[in-house]
């Protein structure tokens, strides 16, 4: 599944497309720990998180995340909404909770 | 691929524009067509360095070689130091101020981590004098 069918299958708010929508997703990470973040998602993952801070970009980019889903509704500070979208990081927002999102995702890629 | 030389200062208590050095370093590697995987382990090991710089030293220095066996990263700060390294390496141990966890980092995963994906680390460091980490990722292999 692509990011962008992802966005429409599960009706995700789209803060930040992004570089590239058309890209593949492959697996998934849900934490909100920097560090762990940091060190377990692999290239292609969707993060969902509800850390909405500027330093999710800075992990987002390094790690090579297909997308950030920021759960519960999270609000996004604009910065940091804008750096998403200098920086072509996909940012993404849903209202449902961190567990759910994962489960939805399981069904789906 | 001869041996390439890159420093970059890092700017204490600025959250902001941490990591921008990690993802510098990431783009030079790419650009000198390292493996992605080695990419990944100096980019994690330097981030976590750089993320404590901003938050325990008030910025530092990272200096960085890259020859083609190894990428070479030296971590000099003139923060307070630390009292009890052994403590410092244990998974989950923090003295972050809770500012910084509500951020999402002061987990204590932070040289563990960078322990755990460099090949060499050495923490040198003096309480209130500063602490250089040197840290080495060998290009040749991917494990």
């Amino acid at each position: 599944m692509t990011v962008h069918e992802l966005i429409q299958n599960m009706n995700l708010e789209v803060l930040s497309c992004g570089a590239d929508t058309s890209v593949m997703i492959e697996g998934c990470f849900s934490g909100d720990l920097l560090s762990l973040a940091m060190s377990n998602i692999e290239a292609g993952n969707v993060w969902v998180t509800v850390q909405t801070n500027v330093n999710i970009l800075g992990i987002a980019a390094l790690t090579e995340t297909s997308c950030v889903i920021v759960a519960n509704g999270m609000n996004v500070p604009d910065p940091v909404v804008q750096k998403a979208i200098e920086e072509k990081i996909c940012l993404l927002r849903t209202p449902h909770s961190a567990y759910e999102v994962c489960c939805m995702l399981g069904e789906r890629i | 691929m001869s041996s390439f030389k890159v420093q970059y200062p890092i700017n204490g208590e600025d959250f902001v524009s941490a990591g921008e050095a990690s993802r510098k370093l990431k783009k030079v590697l790419q650009n000198l067509g390292v493996d992605p995987q080695i990419i990944r382990k100096a980019t994690v090991a330097m981030y976590e360095g750089e993320i404590n710089m901003v938050i325990h030293a008030d910025g530092g220095v990272i200096d960085v070689e890259i020859t083609p066996e190894k990428i070479h990263l030296f971590l000099r700060d003139k923060g307070p130091g630390i009292p009890n390294i052994d403590l410092a390496m244990t998974e989950g141990y923090s003295t972050a101020s809770d500012n910084v966890r509500e951020l999402g980092f002061g987990a204590g995963m932070g040289l563990p981590n960078m322990n755990k994906y460099t090949d060499y680390m050495n923490i040198t460091t003096e309480v209130g004098v500063g602490t250089t980490i040197e840290m080495i990722v060998n290009t040749k292999s991917a494990s």
